[in-house]
């Protein structure tokens, strides 16, 4: 699903965020982007929805060479990837409702389909009342449901979430990973990065470290640990 | 079938973008369509009054003949064949000088038949039309070069006059014009430029969606042509209520010039000005959405 192989990203200002990352995640995976802040999580993420471009290596999704795309080829990658993240990104004028199908009436879906399909997302994040709600009534996990709930509208074959819990006390960022790990088994990869020790340590899911911009461990069924806070 | 349904669901959604976006922000639309409308309705009214002016001057000049008055000796039968044969004469009228003698004895009245008193002092007369008022200097000049003529008259002077008011209307309607255009694109760019700082968060959303560079751009273009077809709409009235008020009054006192302007010719400087404000309207916007969508693309 994804192949990364020898990505740096020097930002203009001369920051350098990722030195030489390798990395391959195959289709249906759950994985943990671990490591402290400023290691390169989120940067990471951005070349993978394509926010932010390689300096240096290759990236590819699903067999597209992603650094090469120009224009219109960005809007169709990212109609095949729901991005969820840690500031949920709602729009405050908006209902809950609308916020879902805002994805989908970009691509031109019929009506009906709008309803079913908005319907049984809110459905799978819990939220199958709270249609016609404006996102500030909301606490901070039900929104961050709601930004889950879009990111898997239109369900794309990869999921990525951005820091998910960081502003969620520890029982909703439970709530949210189980949701997390509900959509992967419905078959959705899922890249997510997380400062969450707890979370990670009791998921038992593949992990890879980051730290200083670089992959410092990658383990099979991990846990959050080794030197880093 | 479903591909073209899906496009025009897709422009439904981008049409609902652009109300919402205007709807947000109402006093600025507002402030933009009136500047739009007040550089409208200036252009157009200069365009009307240089049209006006225009009418006046061909209409003076339509009724302009040059009288030629011929020496007492000479042979204004063949002085007018001569003349008749210049280019840009439409017509030659011979008076000859016991017509004219005839005609003053008719005007003055009958009572007293002043002809037995003195001699005919009028000379032969050719009266002439020309093909149109602009050539009227030249007829002139080659009619003075004739040996038999003596004298020529017309109303040179005031067709001259109301030809540069013309040429000068039009000047200073373009000049100022031009002006006003270029701060109603600031405008128009300018609540662009602030609608979309409003929208940002949207944008963003919009973008990392997939909505293409298109869809995310039309909504502000379809508010820049809103923008213009506002503006021309007061416009038109404007111009109307100009017509309707201001010549009619100009008529009143001015009761012996022909101002008048067709219906079929407002309706025409209406299109051209829907097609300008709107073209204004969409260029502002272009111009902001390049310059400010630019940063968060890709």
């Amino acid at each position: 699903m994804i192949r990364i192989r020898q990505v740096s990203k020097t930002y203009t200002s001369g920051v350098r965020a990722l030195h030489g990352v390798n990395l391959d995640v195959a289709s249906g995976e759950f994985v943990f982007l671990v490591g402290p802040s400023g290691a390169g999580k989120s940067t990471l993420m951005k070349l993978l929805y394509r926010s932010e471009v390689a300096s240096q290596g290759q990236i590819t999704i699903g067999g597209i060479d992603v650094g090469k795309l120009h224009g219109s080829q960005i809007s169709v990658l990212r109609k095949k990837i729901g991005v969820v993240f840690q500031d949920y990104k709602l729009l405050p004028q908006r209902t809950v409702f609308e916020n879902v199908a805002f994805a989908l009436k970009i691509l031109g879906t019929s009506r009906d389909d709008i309803q079913k399909r908005v319907k049984s997302a809110l459905e799978l994040v819990g939220l199958r009342e709270y249609g016609e709600v404006l996102p500030h009534e909301l606490s901070g996990g039900q929104q961050q449901r709601v930004c889950l709930a879009r990111a898997i509208v239109n369900t794309p074959p990869l999921l990525l979430a951005d820091e998910p819990t960081g502003n969620l006390d520890p029982e909703t960022s439970w709530e949210i990973m189980r949701l997390l790990t509900k959509i992967n088994m419905h078959g959705t990869t899922v890249v997510c990065t997380t400062h969450n020790k707890l979370v990670v340590d009791n998921m038992r899911r593949r992990v890879v470290t980051i730290d200083n911009g670089r992959i410092v461990m990658d383990q099979a069924k991990g846990v959050y640990s080794v030197g880093v806070n | 079938m479903e591909s073209i349904k899906r496009r025009l669901r897709q422009l439904g959604f981008v049409w609902e973008e652009a109300l919402v976006s205007i709807s947000r922000s109402l006093w600025m639309s507002w402030v933009v369509i009136v500047t739009m409308a007040v550089s409208l309705s200036i252009l157009g009214g200069f365009w009307m009054l240089s049209e006006e002016l225009n009418d006046v001057a061909a209409s003076i000049g339509s009724r302009i003949e040059l009288m030629v008055f011929l020496d007492v000796d000479a042979d204004a039968a063949s002085t007018a064949r001569e003349v008749r044969n210049l280019d840009g004469v439409q017509e030659v009228e011979l008076v000859t000088r016991e017509q004219a003698w005839e005609k003053l004895q008719t005007e003055l009245g009958q009572e007293y038949d002043f002809r037995e008193l003195v001699e005919n002092p009028l000379p032969d007369t050719l009266r002439i039309k020309v093909d149109s008022p602009a050539e009227a200097p030249r007829v002139a000049r080659e009619i003075g070069q004739l040996e038999a003529v003596e004298e020529i008259r017309y109303g040179q002077d005031l067709l001259a006059k109301i030809e540069q008011v013309a040429r000068f209307t039009r000047l200073l309607g373009l000049a100022v014009t031009g002006i006003l255009f270029m701060a109603t694109l600031a405008v128009t760019g300018n609540t662009i430029r602030l609608a979309i700082q409003a929208r940002r968060r949207e944008i963003e959303i919009m973008q990392l969606v997939g909505a293409s560079a298109t869809f995310i751009h039309l909504p502000f273009l379809l508010e820049g042509l809103f923008f213009g077809l506002g503006g021309t709409v007061i416009t038109a009235g404007v111009l109307f209520a100009w017509r309707t008020f201001v010549q009619s009054h100009l008529r009143e006192i001015f009761p012996f010039l022909p101002i008048q302007t067709a219906d079929l010719e407002l309706l025409l400087l209406l299109g051209v000005l829907l097609a300008i404000g709107m073209g204004m309207g969409m260029i502002g916007s272009l111009l902001s959405v390049k310059r400010h969508l630019r940063q968060t693309a890709g």
